[in-house]
C-alpha cells in the first residue's frame, strides 16, 4: 500500500469510525427506549454480524502489530551554507573604451549559489543491529543502517523504508527516493527496493526471493534469485566503438575529426610564414557559427574534441531505455554480539548466469566486450555474450578489550557491473 | 571475494560455540513433575521461547543456578534482563508473562 492509498485507508477508517459512533449513540438510545424481541434468525444474524467485526478487529490488530508498530513517521527538512570556493577568483575585462591598453576592469568571478537546503519525508521501520546506536534522538531521513544491504536482518519481520527528498546543492535542485520493504523469517528473505538519487544520476531497483538456512543461531546461509534494473549501459562505450571501425585495409571508418564534422565543426588547412621564413601548416577548427575554436588539429582535440566525444556518448546512451537481468543469488551471514566483542559479516554473491529481461541486450553489460574493429553491428552475431560476478561483502567488528581500550573494524565492498564501492574504517579508542 | 569467503568460513568454525541464550530468548527452566505450573511462553511475541527440563540438561541448570522450578528467565545477547522464580507453592506469579513481554516489548523498541 503507498502513502496516498494509506492517506485514503485511513481517512475511510476515520468516516468509519464516525458512523460507528454515531450509530452506537443511535443503538443507545434507541434501547433505553425500547428493547426489541428477536427470532431465531434475527438473532443468527446478529452473531454472524458479531463475528465479522471480531475479525475485522483481528485483522487491524494484526497489521498494527506485525506491520505498523515501531514504524516512524517523519518530515524533516535543513538549510545550509551554500559550497564556496575559498579562494575568491577574479578576471580582468577590457576597459569600457575598448582599448586593450586602457586601464582594465578587474571583477569577481567566484561563482556564489544560493544557500543549500533539503526536505523529505518518509515512514520508516527498520531495527538495528545491536552494534549500531541510533545516530541521532530523532529520525530526518538521513540515517545509514547496515541492515539496509546485508542479507538478513536485526529482526525478523518486517521491515521498511519509504523515503522521499528534495534537495538543492550548489544550487542544482534534485529529487531523490529510496523505497525499501522486507520480510524476514527464519527459513526465507524477501525483499525489493528503489533508489534515485539525483544528484549522481543514479537509480537501482532490485527484487530479490531466498530461502534461508539457518546453521545454529550466529550463521545462516541463503540462496535464491535477485531481479536487478541498472540506467547506465555499463561497459558499452559508443565513441570508442565508433573511433575503432575500420575497413578491410585497416584504416579506419571514421577518422577522429569527422567527429567534429558530425556536429557541424569545420576545419581549414592554413599555410603561414613567420619572421624567419619557416613554413607553418596546420589546420584551424571553426564552430557551427563559424568562430574561431582552435587553431591547430592538436588544440582542436585536446579541447573542443574531449567534449564531443562525451556528448556523443550521452547522445547514444540517452536512445538506450532502461536495463533489468535476472541471475542467482547466494549469501551468508555470521552474527554475533556480545558487550564486549560484536563481528557482524555478509556477503552476497550474484552468480554468473545473468539473464536480461528489459533493455536492448546488444548494448546489456554481457556482450561489453562484443565490439570489434567492424564497429557495434558485428555485435548481431554476438551469441550468448560474456558472463561476470557480482559481489558484495561487509564487515563490522568491534573489541573492548578493556574498559579503557576498544578497537574497531568496519568495512564493505560492493562490485556490480563496472562499479566498485568500497568504504572503509579501522581505529582504535583509548579512553584517558 | 576469496577473502571475505575465508573470512566466513574461519570465523564460524572458531566462534561455533553456540549459546542457547544468543539474541533475545526466554527460557523457562522447569522439571517433569512441576509441568502443570508452567506458564505459557509460548505465548510471548517477538521472542524465541525454549523449555528445558532437568532430566534433559541437568548441567545447564547447575551452570545457571536453577534453584527453583519453575524458573523462567529473558536473555539478551547472553545477558540476563529478567529472572522470575517459583515460589514455594511452585507457582510463578500471575504477572509473569506480562512482565515478561513488558521488557522483550522495551528491548524490541530500542532496536527501531
Amino acid at each position: 500500500m503507498n502513502r496516498k492509498e494509506k492517506s485514503a485507508a485511513h481517512s475511510h477508517n476515520f468516516v468509519f469510525m464516525v458512523v460507528l459512533i454515531i450509530f452506537t449513540l443511535f443503538c443507545v438510545a434507541a434501547q433505553g427506549q425500547e428493547v426489541p424481541e428477536l427470532d431465531a434468525v434475527q438473532e443468527q444474524k446478529l452473531v454472524e454480524g458479531f463475528d465479522k467485526t471480531k475479525k475485522k478487529g483481528k485483522f487491524f490488530k494484526a497489521l498494527y502489530e506485525d506491520f505498523l508498530k515501531y514504524g516512524t513517521i517523519y518530515i524533516a527538512g535543513n538549510l545550509n551554507n551554500p559550497y564556496q570556493k575559498q579562494s575568491i577568483d577574479y578576471v580582468v575585462r577590457t576597459n569600457p573604451s575598448g582599448s586593450l591598453y586602457d586601464v582594465p576592469v578587474v571583477e569577481d568571478a567566484t561563482e556564489y549559489h544560493e544557500f543549500d537546503y533539503r526536505y523529505g519525508l518518509g515512514i520508516r521501520r527498520i531495527a538495528r543491529f545491536d552494534y549500531e546506536n541510533k545516530e541521532k534522538a530523532y529520525y530526518d531521513g538521513t540515517e545509514k543502517n547496515v541492515a539496509l544491504s546485508s542479507p538478513t536482518a536485526a529482526f525478523d519481520g518486517w521491515e521498511y523504508l519509504f523515503h522521499w527528498e528534495k534537495e538543492r546543492e550548489r544550487g542544482e535542485v534534485f529529487t531523490n527516493h529510496r523505497y525499501f520493504l522486507r520480510h524476514t523469517g527464519k527459513y526465507h528473505i524477501a525483499k525489493i527496493e528503489s533508489r534515485a538519487e539525483g544528484n549522481v544520476g543514479f537509480e537501482y531497483n532490485s527484487a530479490e526471493v531466498r530461502a534461508r538456512l539457518p546453521i545454529g543461531k550466529k550463521f545462516s546461509i541463503s540462496a535464491g534469485a535477485i531481479l536487478r534494473t541498472h540506467q547506465q549501459a555499463f561497459g558499452y562505450n559508443p565513441v570508442e566503438i565508433w573511433l575503432n571501425e575500420t575497413n578491410e585495409n585497416g584504416q579506419a571508418v571514421n577518422p577522429w575529426y569527422t567527429l567534429g564534422f558530425e556536429y557541424g565543426y569545420d576545419d581549414i588547412y592554413y599555410t603561414q610564414q613567420d619572421a624567419l621564413g619557416n613554413n607553418i601548416s596546420d589546420w584551424y577548427w571553426t564552430d557551427p557559427d563559424g568562430n574561431i575554436v582552435a587553431n591547430t588539429d592538436l588544440e582542436f582535440r585536446e579541447t573542443v574534441f574531449a567534449d564531443l566525444m562525451n556528448r556523443y556518448n550521452r547522445e547514444q546512451w540517452a536512445l538506450l531505455d532502461s536495463f533489468a537481468e535476472v541471475a542467482p543469488i547466494v549469501g551468508a551471514d555470521y552474527y554475533l554480539y556480545r558487550e564486549k566483542f560484536w563481528l557482524h559479516t555478509y556477503i552476497n554473491y550474484i552468480l554468473p548466469y545473468h539473464k536480461y529481461v528489459h533493455g536492448d541486450e546488444q548494448y546489456s553489460y554481457l556482450h561489453r566486450n562484443g565490439w570489434s574493429e567492424e564497429g557495434h553491428d558485428s555485435m548481431h552475431q554476438m551469441g550468448d555474450g560474456e558472463q561476470w560476478d557480482d559481489y558484495q561483502g561487509g564487515i563490522i567488528m568491534g573489541w573492548n578489550i578493556t574498559s579503557k581500550l576498544g578497537i574497531f573494524v568496519e568495512g564493505e565492498y560492493t562490485k556490480f557491473w563496472d562499479m566498485e564501492i568500497f568504504k572503509s574504517t579501522v581505529g582504535l579508542n583509548l579512553e584517558l | 571475494m576469496k577473502l571475505w569467503i575465508a573470512i566466513l568460513l574461519l570465523i564460524p568454525t572458531l566462534t561455533f560455540s553456540q549459546s542457547y541464550k544468543d539474541g533475545l530468548v526466554v527460557i523457562q527452566y522447569s522439571a517433569d513433575f512441576v509441568k502443570t505450573h508452567e506458564v505459557d511462553i509460548g505465548e510471548l511475541k517477538e521472542v524465541e521461547a525454549i523449555r528445558l527440563y532437568l532430566t534433559q540438561h541437568p548441567q545447564v541448570f547447575k551452570k545457571e543456578e536453577i534453584k527453583y522450578l519453575p524458573t523462567v528467565v529473558l536473555y539478551h545477547n547472553g545477558k540476563t534482563i529478567v529472572r522470575i522464580e517459583s515460589d514455594i507453592s511452585l507457582q510463578l506469579p500471575d504477572n509473569t508473562l506480562e512482565e515478561l513481554q513488558s521488557h522483550i516489548n522495551k528491548i524490541v523498541k530500542q532496536k527501531f
